[in-house]
């Protein structure tokens, strides 16, 4: 007698573990990372002083050493941002728009590390409602090989970022907006935070997580 | 015939209170929950947590551009030195340290941290070494710009066959 064979459980468990990786995958930004990585696996990175593309005065100022322990805490050796702008400075070159457009090898020469960071502030917008405010930032990274220039990872990440977001009640709500409101520059380290966190959970792990 | 099957709480407490659970034994296996507990919240990672916090804050206190007149404690040394303290391997905290202590005249102390981030840290040699093996001997390790070093951007000169960092474009996928 032949037996009936029901094939109900197994398309059902397709259908899960199709439902799994569009939810899981859905979670990941877009990114850059090449192929091997893992062979091409930095030691040191060298961050570079961010380019501000937005009006909103002194955002690399906070962007700079947020992303120098981002980085760190990954794993890798990061460079003192006071010391390499010291560096610079004593160059005369003071402009992060300079510094960026200075030959990768130079870097090399100078601080040799493994890879340098180029950080990008593109964009950093209060935008206002009847009931709250967001912050709408979008920082662009990319990492590069010091030696070689060939890219190892870029990423660019939009976050909108809700000062009032914490809030449950309507009234907290309002008055964390009307505060925002006026100290625009007090959300420039969350928002900053929230933007770099998604950047840097996107790079992978330098040798060094569990020690630093 | 009914069974009268114990509770899990009656076989804890049941178990408790037999010889193999003295008051000697539970006192010393409370004490060490609770040692057991406290390295947990005060272990590796909340050190190292510690030390991000504290360097982050030194970090972005310069650049907000603090000024330490007035202050019994300067804030940045203090947020530098505490992140030392949590974490001796800290990337980069004396080399800021080094550089913010030259700012502020002691040359010394500044060429003492810069000779101690080289030693910990290999990677940072290259980079170390443009201020100390300049300032050898000197007490002005990093002059204002009206010295002649600073007047002279000769590290990071120009040359022709220099080559500009390109994206990679056979090799660019979007993950």
């Amino acid at each position: 007698m032949r037996k009936k064979v029901s094939r109900q459980p197994f398309s059902i468990g397709v259908l899960g573990v199709l439902a799994l990786v569009v939810f899981f995958g859905g979670c990941t930004p877009a990114h850059f990372l090449i192929n091997d990585y893992e062979k091409q696996r930095p030691l040191s990175i060298l961050v570079l002083p961010p380019i501000n593309q937005t009006p909103q005065e002194g955002v690399e100022d906070v962007v700079y050493p947020i992303f120098v322990r981002a980085i760190g805490e990954k794993g890798y050796y990061v460079y003192s941002p006071e010391y390499v702008q010291e560096i610079f400075r004593r160059n005369k070159l003071q402009e992060a728009g300079r510094i960026h457009a200075l030959p990768y090898n130079k870097f090399y020469d100078v601080f040799g590390p493994d890879a340098i960071l180029y950080i990008t502030v593109e964009e950093w917008a209060a935008k206002y409602y009847l009931i709250g405010n967001q912050i709408n930032t979008q920082i662009f990274a990319r990492l590069v090989d010091a030696k070689t220039g060939v890219e190892l990872f870029n990423m660019r990440y939009q976050y909108a970022y809700d000062p009032a977001a914490a809030q449950s009640s309507i009234a907290g709500k309002l008055l964390v907006a009307i505060a925002s409101k006026f100290s625009e520059k007090s959300y420039l380290e969350p928002a900053a935070r929230c933007n770099i966190g998604m950047i840097s959970k996107q790079l992978p792990k330098g040798i060094n997580d569990e020690k630093w | 015939m009914r069974h009268n099957v114990p509770s899990i709480y009656q076989r804890i407490s049941r178990a408790s209170q037999s010889r193999f659970f003295s008051p000697a034994v539970r006192m010393s296996t409370i004490f060490m929950t609770l040692i057991t507990l406290s390295l947990f919240s005060s272990g590796c990672v909340s050190q190292q947590t510690k030390a991000w916090n504290n360097y982050e804050e030194g970090m972005l206190l310069v650049y907000k551009g603090y000024d330490a007149e007035g202050d019994k404690v300067d804030k940045v040394e203090k947020a530098f030195n505490k992140a030392i303290e949590c974490n001796k391997d800290l990337p980069g905290v004396r080399a800021s340290l080094g550089t913010y202590k030259a700012k502020k005249g002691d040359a010394v102390g500044a060429t003492e941290l810069w000779a101690e981030e080289k030693a910990i840290h290999p990677e940072s040699k290259k980079a170390m070494d443009v201020v100390l093996e300049k300032n050898k001997g000197k007490e002005d390790a990093l002059a204002s710009e009206t010295t002649p070093a600073a007047e002279k951007p000769a590290d990071v000169e120009i040359k022709p066959g220099d080559k500009q960092a390109e994206p990679a474009k056979d090799e660019k996928k979007s993950v």
